[in-house]
C-alpha cells in the first residue's frame, strides 16, 4: 500500500495505528466517523474472530465490531504492538 | 408540549424514557433496541408533556430509516432531551452540535455518568455548559440519579440555532470542547475487564457462548419445570381441582354446558389437559403449562440483553450467519424467537438488507419455535423420554441450517458486512431485568390467556359440530399417508394458527406414539406461524414476500415430516 499504509485488515491483533483514511463509499466513511473511527484517531485492533470473522477493535473508550470487508477499506498508519491485555489469546 | 429524546445508539435513550415517563419500555444492553419509536408523557411544572424516544442516531445526516425518522421527528417537537453517554463524549457531541444548528431548544443529559468516573474520565460540568450553551444535568438512567434535576431543568432549555457548519469544522469545535472540559487520567486494565475480553476472544469466546447456551438451556428446562412441580401444578391440584369437580358435579357431568365449561372426562375424572374446557385446559395450559417457563425464559433472555452479553454472541456468530446470507447481529432475533416469535419478527429490523431481513424472519417462522409450544412439547413429548424431544430439535437445527443455506443462495440481493459497538458490561442489572420480566410475563397473561379462552370452547363447538372429522376426511391421504398421523391430528394443525400451545393440547388425547408425537409437533413448529407472527410477517416483509416465506414453510414441514414418518423412531 502507498506511503506506508496498510488496511486494518492487515494489522496484527494487539497493534495500534493512526487512521489515515476510508477507502470506498461515502456512506460507510460516514458510519465509521459516527462510530468514532475518523482520520487521526488512535485504533487499537483488539482481536480478531477465526475463519476472516469480525475484527474488533478499539477507539477510546467505544469498542466496535466490524466485518473483513470493511476493514480491507479502513487505510491506517501502523504503530507498535502495545502490552498484552489488548493482545488476542 | 413535544419533548424529544435524541442521542447516539446505547446513550440510555429508551431507560430515560422510562424514568421520565414512568411507562415501561423493553430496553436491553445492545444497540437498536428502540426501533421506531414509543411516546408517553411527564409532568413539567404545572404542564403534561409528551415525551418522544427517537431511534438511536451517530448523526442527522445519517442514511437509512433511523436517521430519517430522527429528521422527521425532530421537525415535530418542541424541546429536545440531548442523552449523551458521558463515557463516549467526544462521540457523542458530534449529534449534540448538529441539533444546536437547529431552531429548537435544547438540554443536554449527559449520562452513565457514574461509569464515566469509575474508569476515570473527569469532565468538568462547568465548562462544558460554557462552550455548548446550554444545561448539562449528569444523570444515571438505569439508578435514577439526576433524573429530577433533569425535569427541573427542561424549563431553561436554550435554543442555539448555531450557523450550519461543515463536518470538518464540527470536529473541530468537538477537538476544543474535549480539551477544555475532559481529562483522562489513565489506569490499569481491571480484573472485569480482562474478564470482558475473553468473550471477544476467539477461543475463549466461543467456549464462552457454548456455555452460556448450555446454562440458559438448562435453566430454562430444569428451572420451568421445577416451577410446574413445585408451584403451578400444585396449585391447580389441590385448590382449584376441587372447584371445577363440584361445578363439574353441578352441572350434571355431561351436556353442552359442562362441555363448555369443564369438558370431556377421562375415566370419569377431570384431566387438566385433555377434557379441554374453559375452566380446565383453557386456564392449566397457559398458567400450569407454559408460564413456568416463560418466566424462566425471560428471565434468562432479559439477563442476557441487559448485562450486554448479545452483541458479543453476534461477533462470535458472524461467520455462521453469513453462511445463511445473515451477519450476526441475526442471532439476536433469532433468540428472542425462542421466547415469542412476534417481537423476534420486529427485531429483524435491525437488519439492514431486505435479503437478510426475509431469510431470518423465515427460518425464524420455520424452526425457532416459541415459549409456548416449547413448554407443550417438553410436557407432553417429554413424558416418552428426553430423547423424543431431543429429535425434535435436532431436526430443527437441521432444517435451521439447510434452509439457510438454500435461501443464501437462492435469495436475491446482498449481505452487509457487520458493524456494531460493543457495549460494556453492565453487571447485575436486577431491578431493570426484573421489571422487563414482569412487562413480557404481564404481556404474556393479557394477550395470550383470552385467545386460549376464546379459542377453546371454539374449538370445543367446532369439534362437536364434526368440522373437524370433515376436515380430517379430506386431509387423510396426505396426514395418514405421508406423514403417518391418525386423521384427527389435522385439527390440531388447524387450531395451531391461533395458539402453537393449544394445538399441542389437542394432541395430548389422541394416544399418540412417541413416533407420532414427534412428526406432529415438529410439524406444528415448521409448518405455518400463529396468526400474530403471521399479520407482523404480512406488515413487515409484504403480500408476496409472505406468500413465498408460506410456501417455504409448508414444503419444510410437509418434508421434514415425510423424512421423520420414513426414519426407524
Amino acid at each position: 500500500m502507498k506511503n506506508g499504509l496498510i488496511t486494518l485488515s492487515q494489522m496484527q491483533d494487539g497493534q495500534q495505528a493512526v487512521v489515515s483514511s476510508v477507502e470506498g463509499g461515502r456512506n460507510l466513511a460516514e458510519k465509521l466517523t459516527a462510530m468514532g473511527i475518523r482520520p487521526g484517531k488512535l485504533i487499537t485492533r483488539f482481536c480478531s474472530m477465526y475463519m476472516r470473522g469480525p475484527i474488533t477493535v478499539r477507539i477510546d473508550n467505544v469498542q466496535v465490531s466490524l466485518g473483513r470487508g470493511i476493514a480491507d477499506k479502513i487505510l491506517v498508519v501502523p504503530g507498535g504492538v502495545t502490552d498484552a491485555n489488548t493482545a488476542c489469546r | 408540549m413535544q419533548i424529544l429524546l435524541a442521542g447516539n445508539p446505547g446513550a440510555g435513550k429508551s431507560v430515560l424514557f422510562a424514568r421520565l415517563t414512568g411507562s415501561h419500555v423493553i430496553s436491553g444492553n445492545y444497540p437498536g433496541t428502540a426501533i421506531g419509536f414509543s411516546s408517553g408523557n411527564m409532568q413539567v411544572g404545572r404542564h403534561k408533556a409528551d415525551v418522544i424516544d427517537t431511534p438511536g442516531v451517530y448523526s442527522l445526516e445519517s442514511s437509512g430509516k433511523a436517521g430519517e425518522v430522527a429528521r422527521q421527528m425532530l421537525r415535530a417537537g418542541d424541546i429536545i432531551i440531548n442523552v449523551v453517554n458521558a463515557t463516549n463524549l467526544e462521540r457523542d457531541l458530534y449529534l449534540t452540535l448538529e441539533l444546536l444548528e437547529e431552531r429548537i431548544p435544547i438540554v443536554v443529559a449527559l449520562n452513565v455518568w457514574d461509569d464515566a468516573r469509575h474508569i476515570g474520565i473527569n469532565i468538568d460540568l462547568n465548562a462544558l455548559e460554557r462552550m455548548l450553551s446550554v444545561p448539562v444535568i449528569p444523570t444515571v438512567a438505569t439508578t435514577g440519579e439526576g433524573i429530577k434535576d433533569l425535569v427541573e431543568s427542561i424549563p431553561r432549555a436554550l435554543m442555539r440555532d448555531n450557523p450550519a457548519s461543515s463536518r470538518e469544522e464540527r470536529w473541530a469545535r468537538i477537538g476544543d470542547i474535549i480539551a477544555q472540559s475532559q481529562q483522562v487520567t489513565h489506569r490499569h486494565h481491571t480484573l472485569g475487564e480482562t474478564l470482558a475480553d475473553a468473550t471477544v476472544k476467539p477461543l475463549s469466546g466461543t467456549l464462552i457462548a457454548l456455555l452460556v447456551a448450555m446454562t440458559v438451556f438448562l435453566f430454562v428446562r430444569y428451572g420451568g419445570e421445577a416451577l410446574f412441580r413445585f408451584v403451578a401444578n400444585p396449585i391447580f391440584k389441590t385448590l382449584w381441582l376441587p372447584v371445577v369437580s363440584w361445578v363439574s358435579t353441578l352441572t350434571g357431568s355431561s351436556g353442552f354446558w359442562h362441555d363448555i365449561l369443564i369438558g370431556r372426562l377421562v375415566n370419569g375424572q377431570v384431566d387438566f389437559v385433555e377434557s379441554w374446557g374453559l375452566l380446565t385446559t383453557a386456564l392449566y395450559v397457559p398458567f400450569a403449562l407454559v408460564l413456568p417457563y416463560i418466566i424462566t425464559f425471560y428471565f434468562a433472555l432479559g439477563l442476557l440483553e441487559d448485562t450486554g452479553y448479545l452483541p458479543r454472541l453476534a461477533v462470535m456468530i458472524d461467520t455462521i450467519m453469513h453462511r445463511f446470507g445473515m451477519h450476526g447481529y441475526a442471532i439476536i432475533p433469532t433468540i428472542l424467537g425462542f421466547g415469542c416469535n412476534v417481537p423476534a419478527m420486529l427485531a429483524t429490523r435491525v437488519l439492514e438488507s431486505r435479503k437478510e431481513r426475509f431469510i431470518a424472519m423465515t427460518l425464524i417462522a420455520i424452526a425457532v419455535p416459541c415459549a409456548s409450544l416449547q413448554a407443550l412439547i417438553l410436557g407432553i413429548v417429554g413424558q416418552h423420554g428426553i430423547q423424543y424431544v431431543a429429535i425434535i430439535y435436532a431436526t430443527l437445527l437441521l432444517a435451521w441450517v439447510i434452509i439457510g443455506i438454500l435461501l443464501n443462495l437462492l435469495v436475491k440481493g446482498f449481505t452487509p458486512e457487520l458493524l456494531i459497538e460493543i457495549p460494556p458490561y453492565r453487571l447485575f442489572p436486577w431491578k431493570l431485568t426484573l421489571e422487563k420480566l414482569w412487562l413480557r410475563v404481564r404481556g404474556f397473561i393479557i394477550e395470550a390467556v383470552p385467545i386460549m379462552i376464546i379459542a377453546i370452547p371454539v374449538i370445543n363447538i367446532l369439534n362437536m359440530a364434526g368440522v373437524f372429522q370433515a376436515v380430517a376426511n379430506f386431509t387423510a391421504p396426505v396426514v395418514s399417508g405421508l406423514l403417518g398421523l391418525p386423521k384427527d391430528a389435522v385439527a390440531a394443525i388447524f387450531v395451531a394458527f391461533f395458539r402453537m400451545d393449544a394445538a399441542m393440547a389437542l394432541l395430548a388425547p389422541l394416544g399418540l406414539s412417541a413416533k407420532q408425537l414427534v412428526v406432529s409437533s415438529t410439524m406444528l413448529v415448521m409448518f405455518f406461524p400463529c396468526i400474530a407472527t403471521l399479520a407482523i410477517m404480512l406488515r413487515e416483509m409484504g403480500f408476496w414476500n409472505l406468500l413465498k416465506s408460506l410456501g417455504i414453510m409448508i414444503l419444510a414441514g410437509l418434508t421434514a415430516g415425510a423424512l421423520l414418518n420414513l426414519l426407524p423412531i
